[in-house]
């Protein structure tokens, strides 16, 4: 067991931190840094940067363009792309369908698709939540049925909570395409041009004020037959697989980090009561507990990418996933309602451009501070709430 | 970075493991509890015949030379048979305070241990301390004879080597007195946790001082971190059974017609314990490694990281589990109490979670 790094990480940590330094618009960092989340420009822009030294896609195998790293070097990559206040790799496209085509697609399908959501010339968006399918993913209704004529598929239905889809060229998509037998044995895996005739895309606010998620309408819309991953009515399997890997990068470790680091910044040099934040013994207990646990959950993270590593990757999604993904998503959120302890009152301005220029009240991460504890309550939502992963941990841990 | 075990690390934990699995059980425990020292001798025997006191004895000391790491998969396996012996003492603490002797001294009582000859305690607290190792009034004088006395002393009556820790004319020091030595007497009683402690007079007891090594004050800062660190291997073995033991009684119990394990309120419950119970595996992974620290600071401020994770993860575990067993999770005749208990006074040990909270509050916490 070694929890240091040997001098090779270290030197591989240093060369990430320089090209990082190098090449990271000082825009795009401040941006981030001050609690925003980045445009889709920055998060394209650096994805190219990073597709160009090779580094796009840390997890995927050398043959489709990964950088053959270990895991630990993914590792400390994750992290220092976080902790530098870089844009994460879009996660539907590099953590999620990616992964899906290089384990169950076609060799066609890879060639067509891979290169293309590494240099993310295709933005995806996810298609899997439904109004009446949400914790129960399974009972998805959005169809697709098979036309023998066109030899294509028809696609009907609604998708909801689609992140970004206002920006994806392409959606995955997880539909009906049997009604008979167990629910999960009728579902399929496709993927969808976002310009295809009868896909809409309608905006929904979140209570932040932000526009990230969409409901996305299918009106027969038409999808060729090779866009279909794997075998019909297989679709579970895959979406299983991917739900494994988004809960691997849940927590944000990194993230968690540089935000803990910033808090304390800030505390140094806000004066509360006559005396900086940071002296306040009732500040320092919270911020040192978020620390333990944040230790905790660092550690725990690598447990799991070391087990990974020593060819346990079953390839089955592995139930300390859950974990973390309740851990992980349990830290972010403590993290913002510290901010918006530390903002006080100033938290309060709803800061939408109805003030012009003069929009700033208090320091510049003080308008953040609410929105981020807002829209962060998604994070113990998505990807399996809290409690469908205590259902995951029951049944497949405890055996209840 | 790499958190697997390697293949003798594998071998030493199966084997520790059938050896305990072999000898303990609930009802066996109680007989172990009930005998003259509060545990069975032949057992004591069988870890030094195992091999398991050589582990953290350097090659020079007579030992195997082995890291916490290994002590850490033996604390696991301890908790979670529920051991009753003073194996943290012979593993983590005798050895620690050891370094403050001299070469001759450290072979020596390491051939002790390492035979199963001596049972090690630390005789540490006193009745006024203000806090873990300030305020020491046991005295030595130059020839290292002792007067004082000491507190909750682990199995004090029991031991056969007591390492008591003394002002002595040039400070603090480490001092050795052997079970029986003139002017010692020991008060001896039951823990809550089923174990032996003892308060212990010294009235002009002959002692040997530890000299030779590093100062005293560093091996007993070295015997705290690696007492945390074995805190958090044997919490992670007693939360492991813990729970094991709740759904086991969760998914046998029938009410309203159904086991009550079936029932989402219980196993959400049940599932928050194991999220509590895999983070303190992962900081007794931590503080195996880190109590090893060359940098104390660094050292100590990660003991009590972990610390205070174990203790807040322990409350929410244990109290589970006795509250998932219902009424019978009360009662003396279940197991699940003793493993509360056990996990309730290793919440206190190696500092109280205030006491840990304070010092990496007044660090500013962990480095980043």
């Amino acid at each position: 067991m070694e929890l240091t790094f040997t001098p090779e990480e270290e030197a591989f940590r240093q060369e990430v931190r320089d090209f990082i330094a190098a090449n990271l618009p000082a825009e795009t960092r401040d941006h981030i840094k001050k609690g925003n989340p980045p445009t889709k420009e920055m998060t394209v822009s650096w994805q190219k940067t990073l597709h160009k030294k090779g580094w796009a896609t840390p997890r995927w195998p050398a043959e489709w363009g990964g950088p053959g790293w270990s895991v630990t070097q993914m590792y400390i990559f994750q992290q220092e792309n976080q902790i530098a206040g870089a844009p994460d790799p879009q996660g539907f496209n590099v953590g999620m369908i990616g992964p899906v085509l290089i384990r169950f697609a076609s060799d066609e399908m890879k060639k067509e698709f891979l290169p293309k959501i590494a240099s993310l010339d295709y933005w995806f968006c996810q298609g899997f939540s439904e109004p009446g399918a949400g914790s129960d993913l399974a009972s998805l209704k959005t169809s697709a049925k098979w036309d023998e004529d066109g030899q294509q598929w028809i696609v009907n239905g609604q998708k909801t909570w689609t992140t970004y889809a206002q920006y994806a060229d392409w959606i995955f998509l997880l539909v009906r395409t049997s009604n008979e037998g167990k629910k999960q044995e009728g579902i399929s895996f496709l993927l969808v041009d976002m310009k295809s005739p009868g896909v809409e895309v309608h905006p929904i606010q979140t209570m932040d004020g932000g526009h990230e998620i969409n409901s996305v309408f299918f009106t027969d819309v038409k999808v060729p037959a090779k866009n279909l991953i794997g075998e019909v009515n297989k679709g579970w399997t895959y979406a299983k697989f991917l739900l494994g890997n988004e809960r691997l990068g849940a927590p944000r470790v990194g993230a968690s980090q540089a935000k803990l680091e910033h808090l304390k910044e800030i505390a140094k040099t806000r004066i509360v009561r006559g005396k900086p934040l940071w002296d306040h013994p009732r500040f320092r207990d919270k911020f040192v507990e978020a620390q333990i646990e944040l230790k905790a959950l660092e550690m725990t993270v690598m447990r799991v990418l070391s087990s990974m590593q020593a060819g346990a990757d079953t390839g089955k999604p592995d139930p300390a996933t859950s974990v973390i993904k309740i851990k992980g998503a349990q830290m972010i959120q403590h993290l913002t309602e510290l901010f918006v302890e530390m903002a006080g009152e100033q938290a309060a301005p709803w800061t939408d451009g109805e003030l012009g220029d003069n929009a700033r009240i208090g320091d510049d991460w003080v308008e953040r501070a609410a929105p981020n504890y807002f829209n962060y309550r998604k994070s113990s939502i998505y990807g399996g709430s809290d409690q469908v992963q205590k259902g995951i941990i029951s049944k497949a841990i405890l055996g209840l | 970075m790499n958190f697997e075990l390697n293949d003798e690390q594998r071998m030493l934990s199966d084997s520790v493991s059938r050896f305990l699995s072999d000898r303990y059980d609930f009802e066996k425990r109680r007989k172990y509890m009930e005998m003259e020292g509060g545990f069975d001798p032949k057992i004591w025997q069988g870890y030094a015949d195992l091999g398991i006191f050589a582990l953290p004895f350097s090659e020079d000391e007579g030992g195997i030379g082995g890291t916490s790491v290994e002590t850490m998969i033996v604390g696991e396996a301890m908790g979670f048979a529920l051991a009753n012996e003073p194996w943290a003492e012979a593993m983590a603490i005798a050895p620690s305070l050891l370094t403050a002797g001299s070469a001759e001294q450290r072979a020596a009582v390491a051939e002790g241990i390492i035979s199963g000859e001596t049972v090690p305690t630390w005789a540490h607290l006193e009745p006024g301390m203000i806090d873990r190792g300030e305020g020491v009034q046991c005295s030595a004088s130059a020839e290292g004879v002792l007067n004082g006395t000491k507190t909750v002393v682990a199995f004090g009556a029991e031991a056969t080597l007591i390492f008591v820790t003394a002002m002595g004319p040039e400070g603090l020091g480490l001092y050795m007195v052997k079970a029986g030595a003139k002017g010692m007497e020991a008060r001896a009683y039951k823990t809550q946790d089923g174990k032996r402690a003892a308060e212990l007079s010294f009235d002009g007891t002959p002692s040997e001082k530890l000299s030779g090594g590093v100062p005293a004050e560093d091996a007993i800062a070295l015997a705290e971190a690696r007492g945390v660190a074995a805190v958090l291997a044997e919490s992670v073995g007693l939360m492991e059974k813990s729970i094991d033991l709740t759904v086991e009684y969760i998914k046998g119990r029938e009410q309203f017609g159904r086991p009550i394990g079936s029932f989402q309120a219980l196993q959400h419950i049940a599932a928050g314990a194991v999220v509590e119970k895999e983070q303190v595996r992962s900081m007794a992974m931590y503080a195996s490694v880190m109590c090893d620290d060359a940098d104390a600071q660094a050292r100590d401020l990660a003991m009590s990281a972990a610390k205070v994770k174990m203790v807040d993860a322990s409350r929410i575990v244990g109290q589970m589990s006795i509250q998932l067993h219902g009424g019978v999770g009360m009662t003396m005749e279940y197991a699940i109490g003793h493993y509360f208990k056990r996990l309730t006074l290793l919440e206190i040990a190696y500092g109280d979670r205030d006491f840990h909270m304070d010092r990496l509050c007044e660090a500013g916490g962990l480095a980043a």
